[in-house]
């Protein structure tokens, strides 16, 4: 029974009636919904791509107080002319096609510099008849997504970068522990031959000393004997200077004075093989602290190294300079090498020769002890391993590469220390 | 007078020859001992003007015969030097020969070398 006057509570067949002429759509009560409520921005534009309706989440993005103000109204009008004009291209396709743009990507630039992301689709708008009158599409802000995506591709990134130090950390440790044994093998091995020859030594000046009237040949085996155990010598000496260069006696240089009392020790052989010399020292380089006789043999070394490398004359450069860094340099050194940073003060020696530089695939192997290209008995490829030795003790770097215009070019820094 | 050298080397092939050598020239007389723990009675018995003393042996090391020596009231005065493998030659002589107050030559020496340097000690 139904009491007059009582408002009837809607039956379940009411509301389904309802809502199926609710979803005829017939007073256009669902789309407006969804157009009023929808977070997306929607909008339908006409041929000239001029807004015909947009809903209010569009409006409020762009700025406006009613959808309604955007009538007429073109993207040029909001954004940038670049997103304009994208925009605007996109929709001329829309129109000659009829093919709708589905989950493009965009990026949105506003006029205030802001910049957004947006997943767009856009579609043909057709009359009763089919003909395509206009455009419109909704568009996802992703900003946050797109935000999110950049931060992992970082992430992704350093750890990637994070990889390739452990890596290059991992082989540069797995180096210095071979160079150490190789030190510590070295220093035991050179302990022990050097007995044998001392006692090949002193037989030999018995030998000499007891043999006053030697025909010339016996005379020349033993010199070869004494030359072959002085030779033998050199090399040990090499080995010990390689395995005992961890003990430093630092002290303020002048690194250009260091250079100089380099050069005087090779001068002869500059002059022999018709070296033309260029030192190209910068005055007044802020003191380093070094241990002065080993850098010393540090520059007699790559000296040497130049010499022999222009056996037909040349030009041998030393230049110094001081430098501040203007970015933090990677440590590619080895495990005793410094870090150097931006803003460090460097003073900078660079040695070159103009001879013939060093092939490629030896470039990786110079510094390693043994290694050498020089003729048997004309080196004992310990040279560059000591340098690079002495070099890490000092916290210092050195690069040896080929100068483009022909020859090989060392360069040592060294960070220099500010009161 | 001929000079009275005593060297302490555990390497007999080397001990020989140094007392070859240093015998040929007339002016010196050698003793050796190549067991470090048989210096002191040794040079008790020869009672050397100088003293040639290696560092690396076995059993009593350079280092323990050199302080038994100096504990040695009368020994102590005699000027020792070490001679050995284990310092090379240009770091001795930036310490002007001396390290840790005691005179050194590194091997390899000729014997040239060894000899100016028993002359030298055995002069001063």
């Amino acid at each position: 029974m139904t009491v007059m006057g009582e408002p009837r509570a809607k039956s379940e067949a009411d509301m389904n009636s309802e809502s199926q002429k609710l979803a005829s759509g017939q007073d256009g009560f669902l789309l407006r919904n969804l157009l009023q409520n929808i977070p997306d921005h929607i909008y339908f534009k006409d041929r000239q791509s001029r807004f015909i309706l947009i809903n209010p989440a569009l409006a409020r993005v762009i700025g406006l107080r009613s959808p309604e103000d955007a009538v007429g109204k073109t993207d040029f009008d909001i954004f940038t002319q670049e997103h304009a004009e994208a925009a605007l291209a996109d929709e001329q396709e829309i129109l000659r096609t009829g093919v709708p743009l589905v989950g493009k990507e965009e990026k949105e630039t506003w006029p205030d510099g802001t910049v957004s992301w947006v997943t767009s689709t856009k579609l043909p708008l057709r009359n009763k008849q089919g003909d395509i009158v206009g455009t419109f599409g909704i568009s996802r802000d992703i900003t946050d997504r797109k935000h999110a995506e950049e931060a992992l591709k970082l992430a992704v990134s350093d750890l990637h970068k994070s990889r390739d130090d452990l890596r290059s950390a991992h082989q540069q440790l797995m180096h210095a522990e071979r160079m150490e044994t190789v030190g510590r093998i070295a220093a035991g091995i050179a302990h022990e031959v050097q007995n044998p020859l001392q006692i090949l030594l002193m037989s030999l000046d018995y030998l000499f000393q007891r043999m006053p009237d030697r025909d010339p040949v016996l005379d020349g085996v033993l010199n070869e004997m004494r030359h072959a155990t002085l030779r033998a010598n050199k090399i040990i000496r090499g080995l010990l200077d390689f395995s005992r260069s961890e003990d430093l006696v630092l002290k303020a240089q002048d690194i250009n004075k260091l250079l100089d009392n380099a050069m005087a020790l090779v001068k002869h052989t500059v002059r022999q093989h018709q070296i033309d010399l260029q030192m190209q020292l910068a005055p007044e380089l802020p003191p380093l602290a070094l241990d002065g006789m080993k850098i010393e043999q540090v520059f007699v070394n790559l000296f040497t190294n130049a010499i022999h490398a222009m056996p037909d004359g040349g030009v041998l450069t030393a230049r110094t300079r001081a430098e501040r860094l203007t970015e933090t340099l990677r440590d590619f050194g080895s495990r005793e090498a410094g870090h150097f940073y931006a803003g460090d003060l460097v003073v900078i020696v660079e040695i070159e020769d103009t001879g013939q530089g060093i092939p490629p695939e030896i470039l990786r192997k110079i510094f390693d002890p043994f290694f050498t290209t020089k003729a048997t008995g004309k080196g004992t490829g310990l040279g560059l391993a000591i340098v690079k030795r002495i070099i890490d003790l000092h916290s210092g770097e050195i690069e040896i590469d080929n100068r483009p215009e022909g020859g090989a070019r060392c360069r040592l820094m060294f960070k220099a220390h500010e009161k | 007078m001929k000079k009275k050298v005593l060297i302490i080397d555990d390497e007999a092939a080397f001990t020989n020859i140094v007392k070859l050598t240093l015998e040929g020239r007339e002016n010196y007389e050698v003793c050796v001992e190549n067991k470090s723990r048989q210096a002191i009675a040794t040079a008790r018995k020869f009672w050397p003007d100088i003293i040639i003393l290696d560092v690396v042996m076995p059993d009593l090391d350079g280092g323990e015969v050199f302080t038994q020596i100096m504990a040695d009231p009368v020994l102590k005065r005699i000027p020792i030097i070490f001679l050995t493998a284990i310092v090379r030659q240009n770091e001795i002589d930036e310490h002007d020969g001396m390290i840790g107050g005691s005179f050194y030559i590194a091997k390899p020496v000729s014997a040239d070398g060894l000899i100016a340097a028993i002359d030298d000690h055995i002069r001063s």
